[in-house]
C-alpha cells in the first residue's frame, strides 16, 4: 500500500530486535511480509484446486459454478476479444466506465461544492441535515427505476446512478473536513492579512484535503456498485449488463470471467486514487490506513 | 513611559461554559507602550490567553474596550502579529512556503519573499530544512518556524501565547535567546505570555502579574535589568535575584493560594526552586 512509510516502521521495530553484533540486520517485518504473502497465495491457491476438483468430479453442478479452468478459458478467450452479446468485453468496460467517469466527475463536483458551503455555514446544514439523511438512506435498487423512467435506458439513467453513489460519500467526508478545520489555522491567516478567497484557497481546501480525498477513494467503489447496478436495471451493454446477461444465459464461466474483469478494473481505479492521494498529501507524516478494502 | 500601543480599558470577559457564566476577566486595566517587551504572568485559566485574543480581535469582551494605537478594535486585528500556543504552522506547506506565506498575503514580490524568508530561516538556524514539511522538525524547530512566521512581515506588534510552553529547558533558553536577538534588531512592541516568572523577567521590561481567576490585574513590574541579557545565565545578572524574590511574593499568593490550580502552584514551586 503505502510503501515509502514501510522502511521507518521497520527500523523501529527492528532496532528492539537488534541481532548479536556480527550477524548482519535482518529486517523482521520483510520476513512477516513473505509470510503474509505466501499464506495469500496457500489460500487462494488451494481454494481454485478444491473448486477445480470439485467441478471435475462433478461434487458441483459445473453448469452453475463452472470451475476455474474454465473460467480461466473465457478470461482469456474474451482478451482475444471475444464476441459477448455484440461487444468485446473492453467495449463493455469502456460503457461502464463511460459511466463511472461522468457521474464520478458530477457526484464528486457536488459533493466537495455543498461539503464546502455546507461546512461553512452551521445554519445551511441545519437546513439540509434532514433533507441529505432522508435521501442517502434510500437504498439506490430503490431509486433507479425512477432514473430509468426519467433518462430512459442507456447512458444517462447509469450516470444518474453513479452520481447517487459518489455524491453522498464526498459530500459527508467534505462536510466533515471543512467542519473539522483547525480554527486557529484561519485565525493566523486571517490576522495576516488573508481574506475570503485567499482563506478558502490556502486553508481551508489544503486543511480538507486529506477528508476529501478519503470521500474520493470511498467513492470509487460506491461509483462502481452504483453503475452495475443502472446496469441491472435499464442498459444495452456494460459489465454489469454483460452480468446479468450470463446469468441468464446460464453462462457461469462467462459471469465469473466478466467478475474478473470488473474487479481487476475497479482495483485498477482504487490504486490510480490512491496513487493521486499519496501525491497530494505527501505532507502528511503518516498516511491514514487503507479503509476501504476489496 | 512610551507611546500607549494597545490599551485595555476596564475589560470584563465572561463565557458560557457548560450552561455558567464564567468570568474570565474582571476590570482589567494596562497598557502596553510601543517598543516594550511586556510579559504577563498568572495562573492557568486565568484569562492571560483571553487578553491576548483580545488584541488580536479574536474575543470581544463582555464590558470594557480594547483600544489599539488610539482606535478601539473591532473585528481581526490585522495590524498586529499573533504567535500561538502550539505552533500551528500549516501542515500542508513546506517551512519556506510557511514563512513566505504572510509576505505572500501582502503581495510581495516572489524573488523578494523568497529572500526575506530565507533570511530570517537564516537567522534562528534553520537552514538545510526549508523544503522540509512541518512535520520533519522537531518540537523546538517549528517553534522556532512559528516565530519568523510572524516576525518575517515585520507586525509592529507581536501578541505571544506561551510560545515555548511544551519545550525542554534548553530549547526553550535558546528560543528565549533567538527572540530577543531579533526584538533587539527590530524592537517591535511584544505583548507575551508565559506561566514561567523567569522566562517573564529574562525577556521583558514590564512584567504584569495577573491573579486567579477571575483574572484581575494584581501588580506591574518594571525590570531593572540591563540589555543585552544573557538568558542562559539570567539568574547571575545584576537585579535579577531582587526583582525575583519581588515578584514572587505577589506571584505566590496566587499561584499557592489558589488551592483549585495545583498544576500551577507546582511549576511556580519548580520556578521558586530554579532561582
Amino acid at each position: 500500500m503505502d510503501s515509502a512509510r514501510k522502511p521507518q516502521v521497520a527500523t523501529v521495530r527492528g532496532a528492539d530486535a537488534l541481532p548479536a553484533a556480527g550477524r548482519p540486520l535482518r529486517n523482521p517485518l520483510a520476513a512477516e511480509q513473505r509470510i503474509v504473502l505466501a499464506g495469500q497465495a496457500v489460500l487462494i491457491g488451494g481454494l481454485l484446486l478444491v473448486w477445480e476438483y470439485a467441478g471435475q468430479t462433478g461434487l458441483i453442478n459445473v453448469k452453475l459454478f463452472s470451475h476455474p479452468s474454465d473460467v480461466i478459458g473465457r478470461i482469456w478467450s474474451m482478451l482475444a476479444g471475444e464476441d459477448l452479446h455484440g461487444h468485446t468485453v473492453f467495449e463493455h468496460l469502456f460503457a461502464t466506465g463511460q459511466a463511472l467517469a461522468i457521474g464520478f466527475s458530477i457526484g464528486a463536483v457536488l459533493g466537495v461544492v455543498l461539503g464546502f458551503v455546507l461546512g461553512r455555514s452551521a445554519l445551511m446544514a441545519r437546513v439540509f441535515e434532514p433533507y441529505l439523511l432522508g435521501v442517502y438512506s434510500i437504498p439506490k435498487i430503490a431509486i433507479a427505476p425512477l432514473f430509468v423512467l426519467v433518462f430512459g435506458i442507456g447512458l444517462e439513467s447509469k450516470i444518474a446512478v453513479v452520481v447517487m453513489g459518489v455524491f453522498f460519500m464526498v459530500f459527508f467526508n467534505t462536510f466533515a473536513g471543512v467542519v473539522g478545520v483547525n480554527e486557529e489555522f484561519v485565525n493566523i491567516a486571517r490576522i495576516m492579512g488573508a481574506r475570503g478567497m485567499s482563506v478558502t484557497r490556502r486553508i481551508i481546501i489544503p486543511a480538507a484535503l486529506p477528508s476529501i480525498m478519503l470521500g474520493l477513494k470511498m467513492g470509487v467503489p460506491f461509483g462502481v456498485i452504483g453503475a452495475i447496478i443502472g446496469e441491472y436495471i435499464a442498459a444495452t451493454q456494460g459489465i454489469g449488463w454483460l452480468i446479468i446477461r450470463s446469468t441468464s444465459f446460464f453462462d457461469a464461466s462467462g459471469l465469473f470471467a466478466a467478475l474478473f474483469y470488473l474487479v481487476a478494473a475497479t482495483w485498477l481505479l482504487s490504486q490510480l486514487v490512491s496513487r493521486i492521494e499519496a501525491r497530494v498529501l505527501r505532507w502528511q507524516p503518516q498516511r491514514r490506513q487503507e479503509l476501504v478494502t476489496y | 513611559m512610551t507611546q500607549p500601543v494597545i490599551e485595555y480599558e476596564h475589560i470584563t470577559k465572561q463565557f458560557w461554559s457548560q450552561g455558567s457564566e464564567v468570568t474570565a476577566l474582571q476590570n482589567v486595566s494596562l497598557t502596553v507602550g510601543e517598543n516594550e517587551f511586556t510579559s504577563i504572568v498568572g495562573p492557568s485559566g486565568c484569562g492571560k490567553t483571553t487578553l491576548l485574543r483580545l488584541a488580536a480581535g479574536l474575543e470581544d469582551p463582555t464590558a470594557g474596550q480594547t483600544v489599539f494605537r488610539g482606535v478601539p478594535i473591532d473585528g481581526i486585528n490585522t495590524r498586529a502579529g499573533y504567535v500561538t500556543q502550539d505552533s500551528n504552522l500549516y501542515p500542508w506547506m513546506t517551512l519556506r512556503q510557511n514563512v513566505e506565506f504572510p509576505l505572500e498575503i501582502q503581495g510581495v514580490r516572489a524573488g523578494e519573499r523568497r529572500d526575506r524568508a530565507d533570511e530570517f530561516i537564516r537567522m534562528v538556524g534553520l537552514e538545510g530544512f526549508e523544503n522540509h514539511w512541518p512535520y520533519q522538525l522537531s518540537g523546538g524547530m517549528q517553534k522556532r518556524g512559528s516565530i519568523i512566521r510572524t516576525m518575517v512581515y515585520e507586525p509592529s506588534v507581536v501578541l505571544m501565547d506561551e510560545p515555548f510552553g511544551p519545550l525542554d529547558a534548553q530549547t526553550r533558553m535558546v528560543l528565549q535567546h533567538d527572540l530577543l536577538r531579533i526584538w533587539g534588531e527590530k524592537r517591535q512592541t511584544i505583548l507575551f505570555i508565559t506561566h514561567d516568572l523567569t522566562e517573564a523577567i529574562a525577556m521583558s521590561d514590564k512584567v504584569v502579574v495577573m491573579s486567579a481567576r477571575p483574572g484581575t490585574i494584581k501588580a506591574v513590574y518594571d525590570i531593572p535589568i540591563s540589555r543585552p541579557r544573557d538568558v542562559f545565565q539570567i539568574h547571575n545578572q545584576a537585579g535579577f535575584t531582587e526583582v525575583y524574590g519581588e515578584i514572587w511574593q505577589t506571584f505566590r499568593s496566587e499561584v499557592v493560594g489558589s488551592g483549585a490550580d495545583t498544576a500551577a502552584a507546582g511549576q511556580g514551586g519548580a520556578a521558586a526552586g530554579v532561582a
